[in-house]
């Protein structure tokens, strides 16, 4: 039996004290190199539209990891977590990322508003010339540009005033340590889940979905969400491992905390799993052609795009390799194992949004039908010198942005009312 | 402590600070085994006992009749048509397999998220469980029409029938799913009711019950050792029965989401049942154990805020499958499929509109009444509430469907219209749920007294005293 620790901050660093005044000029730094040379690399290749494509996959894979931590946090105040603690604060920071996101999404959305179709293909009704009469009329009334822009604009006001919300309230509590803000936090996130939810099945539809405007499946939100939910959880075991490794937080954040997200993220590993596989399967049996094309064309009846490879990448790596690899205990609780595997499910995550994303780029480049026939005129859209800058930079705004949140705030709430549960938590 | 009778019976208070006590009214060891216990041994049971078990078993008998009318005339006497060929079997079917969900995900999800809370209530809820898939194991098992070759459901080699089921079809999948649901609920149920039928052994008056809890109980001793192993199978079961709630009620909208026909052709499906299942078995604990709570003198174990916990469930989950209604709808509209958007404007304004509307209302509206607390914590609303959700449960199935009455050929149009052996073999059903449940309040512990123990203030309050003395969150 061990002793009981108080619900004191023990470590001497809690924040990334005068680190982020480096860190943000460095992230921006690699973000400007990273995305000018993914820009100057995608002239010869299409320009806009090739470098907006890449920009997208990044995009959409760090915003679904942020509004994932949005989501960790909401429900750890729903569900009255008391383990959860001394990791929440990173995921609400994660979430307020969501703010300054809006800003990082306006060169997809401005183009969109002066009428480009460079990503979306139905920002140009031409798009829907031989359809029938009431095929059009639904398809215009969703998909415009005036009406994406507003539900964009909507989702991110929502978001962001959740994440300042929580994240507010939790500062609150370090100054003045009262326990009725966790209760307020508990009371509200019982409405904002409602809405949470309801902003992720919409932005699903609009980010992703609308990318192939003719496909539809009632689970791609779910598909959205999991693997979403799935790369918050990596990315708040890596962002734990990482301040630790430079010294912050040692105290707080045990090997319970890094077990419990790890248990998560094998959870949420094979939800992903289960969810994509029930798509997959319901779409490939029914075979209904309205819906068949998306997966055929990723399943890639073409030699030199070679989709099907993609698709066999997810099956392996973003679902049987981590579900066998985070499954043991002992590895649960490595955090130099986890440290690698956390970067190893990161990059599937992209790898997924890749997956989602890029088919269609094959497809609007031109020279193929959609169900992929004929691929000659279409090489696997993956360039080491404009995806991988791009997807660098990116993420280097990114951490650029978590710096300047984070500053030099406490990277663990200071007088949470469960903070001694939480550090004085055990797995059985 | 010194705490009031009322305040120690009040654990619906919100304070962040301090955890709600799980087992009321300063309960040791000792009363908490004889509150459970003494329902048991008491002479005879509550004149309400006998009211319920009287009831439930001419309803049994009523089912009996049926099935041997069934099984003497054939299929036909059901409602079940042409272009209706599952009708009542298989609704009622999946009413029940999503009834059987909740003692799992009690037992086994929540074990694993250490939501302590379910201590008192998943042994009913197990029960419950098994007793709900017998029921829903009943309805496809006759449906077979010749019900002496029940065994072809199975892939066994026949030389009668020169061939194996079909294993593409998602009804072979379901006997493999809801065979094994139904194996390791069974199991998980048992193994943790071991200890317990141990104690009834150790208390039984009668020879006979000595030997029957005697063999039942297996040797348990309660050494160290035992307890060590039993806790490590438990982890290890739980861990197996996780997917488990998954996969049954995935199986079940397998049933319908692999098929083409618009309505019963959608891939989010398998959440959108599981959500549901898990909404209307947590419906039916609540239904249950309100009663038994109060009948059986159980006030201090089952607690409001156990029962204000699982309400919030109910509300949660009906949420979700509210939001699957509505992202079906949506996709409905704009998938711009003609086939889909007439079948949704038929659900809801069709020739069945009736029900639809009476799905949405027991699902989606009444639900929304757990907001207010005063619905959350009082127990009559509670239950009516609970009935609400699980009449519109069922109705959720029939609503799906009745789907087949409209297909692509109008030609083929039709209604369909349950006979009364269709009727009477649904309320037959709930005979044989609530004769086996009574029985299993009769003669089985209720409540997992020794898991109850574990989350007791005593224990918890024990803890804080050895090692942290100013720690004072029990009390």
């Amino acid at each position: 039996m061990h002793s009981r620790r108080p619900g004191k901050i023990t470590s001497p660093i809690v924040s990334l004290s005068t680190s982020y005044v480096r860190l943000i000029p460095l992230g921006l730094l690699i973000g400007a190199a990273g995305l000018g040379l993914a820009y100057f690399m995608s002239i010869p290749q299409g320009g806009l539209k090739r470098f907006s494509y890449s920009y997208l996959v990044t995009y959409c894979s760090l915003l679904s990891m942020s509004v994932g931590c949005l989501f960790f946090v909401t429900v750890q105040h729903l569900t009255r977590a008391g383990w959860s603690v001394t990791v929440r604060r990173i995921a609400e920071i994660f979430a307020m990322c969501l703010i300054p996101m809006f800003v990082l999404f306006l060169p997809i959305l401005l183009p969109v508003m002066m009428q480009r179709d460079d990503v979306y293909q139905w920002v140009n009704p031409a798009w829907l010339a031989g359809d029938r009469e009431m095929f059009r009329e639904i398809k215009n009334a969703y998909l415009n540009p005036t009406w994406f822009a507003v539900r964009i604009v909507t989702y991110f006001v929502i978001w962001g005033m959740m994440a300042y919300s929580f994240f507010g309230k939790s500062l609150q509590q370090d100054k003045t340590a009262d326990p009725q803000l966790s209760r307020k936090m508990q009371k509200s996130a019982t409405w904002k889940m409602i809405i949470l939810a309801a902003t992720i099945v919409f932005a699903s539809f609009d980010l992703e979905m609308s990318l192939s405007p003719r496909w539809f499946s009632t689970m791609f939100p779910v598909y959205f969400f999991a693997g979403g939910v799935m790369s918050a959880m990596a990315v708040l075991i890596l962002t734990a491992a990482l301040l630790q490794r430079s010294g912050r937080v040692t105290d707080e954040i045990t090997v319970e905390h890094y077990h419990d997200l790890a248990k998560l993220t094998f959870g949420f590993i094979f939800f992903w799993g289960y969810i994509a596989f029930s798509q997959f399967m319901l779409i490939w049996y029914a075979n209904l052609p309205e819906e068949t094309f998306w997966y055929k064309f990723r399943m890639g009846d073409s030699a030199s795009s070679g989709w099907i490879f993609w698709s066999l990448m997810l099956l392996f790596g973003h679902l049987l390799i981590p579900f066998l690899a985070m499954m043991a205990r002992t590895v649960r609780r490595n955090k130099t194992y986890l440290l690698f595997a956390t970067i190893f499910i990161l990059c599937m995550h992209w790898v997924d949004h890749f997956w989602i994303i890029m088919p269609q780029l094959n497809i609007t480049m031109g020279a193929t039908d959609v169900s992929g026939s004929d691929p000659a005129a279409n090489p696997l859209p993956f360039s080491w010198l404009i995806d991988v800058p791009c997807a660098i930079g990116l993420l280097g705004v990114y951490v650029a942005m978590f710096s300047a949140i984070a500053a030099d705030r406490p990277l663990v709430p200071l007088h949470d009312p469960r903070l001694e549960e939480a550090l004085n938590y055990r797995n059985a | 402590m010194a705490a009031s009778v009322d305040l120690s019976l009040d654990n619906t208070y919100e304070d962040p600070s301090r955890r709600a006590d799980l087992v009321l009214g300063g309960m040791t060891y000792g009363d908490i085994t004889d509150n459970v216990a003494e329902i048991w041994e008491a002479g005879r049971p509550p004149t309400a006992w006998y009211i319920v078990f009287g009831i439930a078993v001419v309803l049994l008998g009523i089912l009996g009749v049926c099935l041997l009318h069934l099984f003497f005339m054939g299929v036909g006497v059901w409602g079940n048509n042409n272009p209706v060929y599952w009708g009542f079997p298989i609704v009622n079917f999946v009413f029940w397999v999503g009834i059987g969900h909740a003692g799992t995900l009690i037992s086994a999800i929540l074990f694993l998220f250490r939501q302590n809370w379910r201590t008192s209530i998943n042994r009913a809820a197990e029960a419950m469980t098994i007793f709900a898939v017998v029921c829903a194991g009943l309805f496809p098992g006759v449906h077979i029409g010749r019900i002496w070759v029940f065994y072809w459901l199975f892939p066994v080699p026949t030389e009668h029938l020169a061939m194996w089921p079909n294993f593409r079809s998602p009804l072979l999948w379901d006997v493999f799913a809801v065979g094994t649901y139904a194996t390791v609920s069974l199991l998980f149920w048992y193994m943790g009711m071991v200890p317990d039928i141990a104690t009834f052994r150790d208390r039984a008056k009668t020879k006979l019950q000595k030997i029957i809890y005697g063999v039942l109980s297996l040797g348990w001793t309660g050494s160290a050792r035992a307890w060590h192993r039993y806790e490590m199978a438990y982890t290890i079961l739980a861990a197996l029965a996780t997917p488990l709630v998954l996969s049954v009620h995935t199986i079940v909208s397998f049933d319908f989401a692999v098929s083409q026909l618009p309505g019963w052709h959608t891939t989010i499906f398998p959440p959108y049942f599981v959500a549901g299942a898990i909404f209307s078995g947590f419906a039916m604990v609540v239904t249950l154990l309100v009663p038994c709570r109060s009948l059986f003198k159980l006030e201090r174990l089952i607690t409001i805020r156990h029962l204000e916990n699982m309400n919030k469930i109910i509300m949660a989950t009906g949420l979700m499958v509210g939001t699957a209604y509505g992202i079906e709808f949506f996709i409905a509209w704009y998938g711009g499929v003609d086939y889909e958007r007439f079948a949704f404007i038929n659900r809801a304004f069709g020739n069945y509109g009736i029900s639809y509307w009476i799905m949405v209302t027991c699902n989606v509206f009444i639900p929304q009444l757990f907001w207010i607390r005063w619905f959350r914590t009082n127990l009559v609303a509670m239950v009516i509430i609970s009935i609400f959700v699980n009449i519109g449960m069922w109705f959720e199935r029939f609503v799906i469907l009745m789907s087949l009455t409209r297909d692509f050929l109008p030609s083929s149009w039709g209604n369909f219209y349950p006979s009364m052996i269709d009727i009477l073999m649904l309320i037959g059903s709930f005979g044989l749920f609530f004769t086996l449940f009574c029985l299993f309040c009769r003669f089985l512990p209720i409540i997992a007294i020794s898991e109850v123990k574990n989350v007791s203030p005593q224990t918890l309050h024990a803890h804080g005293h050895d090692h942290h003395e100013e720690h004072a969150t029990a009390h």
